[in-house]
């Protein structure tokens, strides 16, 4: 592929509007995203109430770099993901990539535009066909798009691709039953950027694998992010992983955004009681410190996301709760140094 | 990492599809076989047959009739004095090619209608499951009934009468086949690529289903044989007259029974041999198109092509990038 296609170049492209980016070197910025599923219940589909899946999300992704969306199970991650990438319909809210507003694409250039924007995904044992050989899965996308018709440069291509990933090319007659977990989530990789994408959803991409393959993938994705300039949404339970490859991380907890900053100075700062929680359960490689360190553990669940608590998500697990927390939703306060924090108690102080 | 020449676009040697067949799945090489000697018989029965048709007709003899096989009528002759044998030849005109194109035909209706309902989804999968519950609601034989009267008798009118209403009611598992497809991850994985609803059903969902497609095809051919041979019970199949297999245990083999029971065994023989042959070739197919049954390490098993692949490792050896 000789030349790298901008969605704002191509044919059938909405309107690009400055207005609406904050700052050029935004590649996406999402304004209070929201993507509520409705819960039904009967023959009729009477709906009995909504998930809250992602309740007013905002955050804006720099071009080249990566932000971090950790979380546990239920936090909204995987649906954010989603809906940068269109897959699902949002509820309410604003994604603009590159200044599009992706509210206005219809269904053809959403097509196109999958060019820009991809996702890896996290089961790489599902995410390949078992009837086509990695030649084929490779060039799917290009094939879909009529990218490279000619057969031989086709060819060429997949095997270039494959060698940027770390597959021998030699095996590309295999099919992806001879692979291992790491070797297909690279497949998978390699698929992904056959398209010459800018823009990648990470959905928990080396959750299901072994630590030191999970470290492979990783300096994998770092060292393609240097060398095409992607962008990067990392989506991870991991919090060591997303601080490693992560420039921004954001908490998320029941849909909300709670603490959104730097990777390092939300580790090494983390001011919002639920992150001071996760990273205190995240384990240290060195037993001395490790067995140190004071814990906080949480109590209890994480609320169901159809009858979220009023006032702050957090409150009921949260130990430093009172009367205000739990009546007055927390705005998302810069703290200084570019530090956003959702909680009374830091903003107040 | 060096910048190298790819290698020329050349998929690994893999041996011609039948030399595979007939290597690996002997059987469904004698599968293979069977259905083509059956379309050989049917296309040159004239010639084959010892006592070939006249105008149309066997000949019949009243003298002649229920004889046991002897030199000039080795299988003996039917009820109206017909040489068993060349009904049989003739026969297979009608029921091979009835069989193969009413299967051929059911299977790919009820695989383009299952699939594409599973696929696409939604309202359009609701009304499509909706017509083919009522074809399933009246009996099947009903409808082929008023079918070849709207139509008439005939043998294309019957293979569109025997095969859209099965291809219909069929599409049920097929669609219930690729639903458990179109939500696995590689089906979604295509979407995000920017695959739309055809490519979907064709180059994934379909290739996934194909072991079910075959072995449905494959057990469909039999119930298609017998199929014609109750509506020619019923006066509605082939014209009367015409030879066929359904039609002769129906007919002469049921009417005959204790008198000359061999009547019946002989077509059922045939059917059951060309059953047999369709269901081995099936299964011989289905498991050489999966490759995970393939064996051994892709298609390298074999040790002239492990030498091909160790000198082609050598030739374009590679660096890992992210090697720790």
């Amino acid at each position: 592929m000789s030349q790298k296609l901008n969605f704002y170049e191509m044919p059938g492209a909405p309107e690009r509007r400055l207005d609406n980016i904050l700052d050029l070197d935004d590649i996406m910025y999402v304004e209070n995203l929201k993507m509520h599923f409705p819960v039904t219940r009967g023959l009729l589909k009477r709906e009995v109430g909504t998930v809250k899946a992602v309740d007013g999300v905002s955050f804006h992704i720099k071009r080249s770099q990566t932000l971090g969306i950790v979380g546990e199970s239920g936090s909204g991650k995987s649906t954010i993901g989603n809906c940068l990438l269109r897959n699902l319909n949002i509820t309410s809210g604003n994604i603009y990539y590159e200044g599009h507003n992706m509210n206005d694409l219809n269904r053809r250039s959403l097509q196109k535009m999958r060019k820009n924007l991809q996702m890896i995904t996290q089961d790489p044992f599902a995410s390949l066909d078992p009837r086509m050989n990695i030649m084929d899965v490779v060039s799917e996308g290009l094939k879909i798009h009529h990218v490279l018709d000619n057969k031989a440069e086709l060819y060429d291509f997949v095997v270039r691709q494959l060698e940027m990933v770390g597959i021998n090319p030699d095996f590309r007659f295999r099919y992806p039953h001879e692979f291992s977990g790491g070797q297909r989530q690279r497949i998978s990789i390699a698929r992904a950027l056959a398209l010459q994408p800018n823009f990648i959803v990470c959905d928990e991409v080396v959750s299901a694998l072994d630590v030191s393959i999970q470290a492979q993938i990783v300096n994998l994705l770092m060292k393609l992010q240097e060398n095409m300039k992607l962008t990067y949404v990392f989506i991870g339970h991991d919090l060591s992983v997303v601080r490693y490859i992560s420039n921004q991380v954001a908490v998320l907890y029941l849909g909300k955004v709670m603490e959104l900053t730097d990777s390092d100075e939300l580790y090494d700062h983390p001011l919002h009681p639920y992150t001071q929680a996760l990273i205190s359960a995240a384990p240290i490689p060195n037993p001395v410190v490790d067995r140190a360190r004071e814990r906080i553990l949480l109590e209890g669940e994480i609320p169901s996301p159809i009858n979220p608590p009023k006032g702050c998500n957090f409150c009921t697990r949260c130990k430093y709760a009172d009367e205000r927390c739990r009546t007055e939703e927390p705005k998302m306060v810069d703290v200084g140094g570019n530090h956003l924090v959702a909680c009374h108690r830091v903003a107040g102080a | 990492m060096r910048n190298r020449a790819a290698p020329p676009g050349r998929a690994p040697e893999k041996g011609h599809f039948f030399a595979e067949l007939a290597r690996k799945k002997p059987l469904g090489m004698v599968g293979l076989i069977i259905l083509v000697a059956v379309l050989f018989i049917a296309i040159f029965a004239d010639v084959i047959a010892p006592s070939p048709m006249v105008d149309g007709v066997l000949q019949t003899s009243i003298l002649n009739k229920l004889q046991s096989p002897s030199a000039e009528h080795l299988l003996g002759t039917d009820n109206l004095g017909r040489d068993v044998l060349s009904y049989l030849i003739y026969g297979a005109r009608t029921s091979a090619i009835l069989g193969i194109c009413c299967t051929l035909l059911s299977v790919a209706i009820s695989v383009l209608i299952g699939t594409l309902s599973a696929v696409i989804g939604g309202w359009f999968d609701l009304l499509i499951q909706r017509i083919v519950d009522a074809f399933q609601c009246i009996p099947s034989m009903l409808i082929l009934l008023i079918l070849m009267n709207m139509l008439g008798s005939g043998l294309p009118q019957l293979i569109f009468a025997m095969s859209v209403p099965g291809g219909i009611t069929g599409s049920r598992m097929m669609r219930s086949a690729a639903i458990s497809v179109k939500d696995s991850g590689y089906v979604k994985s295509a979407a995000l690529l920017g695959g739309g609803t055809m490519w979907k059903t064709f180059r994934h969902v379909i290739p996934n289903i194909l072991p079910l497609i075959i072995t449905n095809a494959a057990s469909s051919l039999g119930g298609v044989i017998l199929m014609e041979a109750s509506l020619n019970f019923l006066g509605y199949g082939v014209d009367p007259g015409t030879p066929s297999w359904g039609y002769m245990i129906t007919n002469q083999g049921k009417a005959n029974m204790f008198v000359m029971p061999m009547l019946a065994v002989y077509p059922g023989l045939c059917i059951a041999i060309m059953v047999f042959g369709a269901t081995m070739f099936g299964d011989a197919v289905r498991d050489l198109l999966d490759p995970r049954l393939k064996g051994g390490v892709g298609t390298y098993n074999s040790k002239k092509l492990m030498k091909i692949a160790a000198k082609m490792s050598v030739k374009y050896h590679y660096e890992d990038p992210c090697a720790l």
